[in-house]
């Protein structure tokens, strides 16, 4: 899987300069729907053009379920915003979206965000990533819980 | 190709065949047109008069407009300011100009039309702006919550349903 949380600067270069980037489009589709993703699954009052609900479904057979919400860049770029329980909550929505939402550059952002902690500062480095995100945030629950023990028994002698 | 284009015009056409004349300048903020412009300096026939004509078949009237009037602003009163990771607020008039935040408060239906928009003609900056403000949608939503906004079928079997409420707890 591409690197998510960057997936917008270190791409194949297409957002900053359209020019880099040539693709084939099939024949007999039309010039303007030549693109390699779809968008998103759209509310059941949006009607899409029927060659575009083709295409549709030829691509989303493609991918792990089936399933039509699954669209190449725009699901991680929204689950790149979202902070840690949202996360965890996409991740139950379904297959494709626990995929997406567990990803580890999503959390090494996070821990890097709230923690300041990093994964591949650890030896060894948990994995899934989202490890350390639930581990380092029990701890903070309890910060320093033997400093205190000790605390508490210098204060006791 | 350097003298007219810059000042010269081309034609975005809707889904529904409305014809929107917008500046080439300012059209070029989608990747999609200016890709599109390369290929027809490639092959240039001398089609229809010299003003290029773009087919945007997913691309409804309303939105379209939309989508002008989001690039009008960028390129003639100020850009968006760029959203960078991690987000320095949870709203979005602290993260970008008032106008822009103003501009992503429409409803449910608009937003997750203009988000494909976005995608489609391969606007980064509207791309970014339109999947903030579906973050900050489903923000703090239950899964279920989340697959009724996304329209999305739950497929997960019984036994991993479990597991994954196990997990969560």
């Amino acid at each position: 899987m591409a690197k998510l949380a960057h997936c917008y600067t270190e791409d194949d270069g297409r957002h900053d300069d359209g020019l880099t980037l040539v693709r084939r489009r099939p024949a007999n589709v039309p010039r303007a729907m030549s693109r390699n993703y779809f968008p998103l699954a759209l509310p059941p009052s949006t009607n899409c053009p029927a060659a575009y609900v083709e295409m549709y479904k030829l691509s989303s057979t493609t991918y792990i379920n089936n399933s039509p919400s699954l669209i190449g860049d725009v699901v991680p770029r929204i689950l790149s915003f979202c902070d840690a329980i949202t996360l965890s909550r996409a991740s139950g929505v379904c297959r494709s979206w626990r995929i997406m939402a567990n990803a580890d550059e999503l959390w090494t952002e996070l821990c890097k965000e709230v923690f300041g902690v990093a994964p591949f500062e650890l030896t060894p480095p948990p994995d899934p990533t989202r490890i350390l995100y639930v581990m380092s945030h029990l701890k903070l629950r309890d910060p320093f819980p033997r400093e205190r023990a000790a605390r508490v028994e210098t204060f006791q002698s | 190709m350097d003298g007219d284009d810059v000042h010269g015009t081309l034609k975005l056409v809707s889904k529904e065949g409305d014809t929107f004349e917008v500046p080439i300048e300012i059209a070029k903020l989608s990747n999609l047109v200016v890709t599109t412009l390369g290929e027809e300096d490639i092959d240039e026939d001398d089609d229809d008069g010299g003003v290029v004509e773009i087919p945007l078949p997913n691309v409804k009237a309303t939105v379209l407009a939309k989508v002008i009037e989001y690039c009008t602003h960028y390129k003639m009163v100020e850009p968006m300011t760029p959203i960078t990771l991690p987000l320095k607020s949870n709203r979005i008039s602290e993260i970008v100009q008032d106008w822009y935040a103003r501009f992503v408060d429409v409803d449910q239906t608009m937003l997750f039309e203009l988000v494909t928009a976005a995608n489609f003609m391969d606007i980064k900056s509207l791309l970014d702006l339109t999947c903030l403000a579906v973050s900050v949608l489903i923000k703090g939503k239950s899964a279920e919550e989340i697959r009724r906004i996304f329209n999305i079928g739950n497929d997960f079997s019984p036994d991993e349903e479990v597991h994954l409420r196990e997990n969560q707890s």
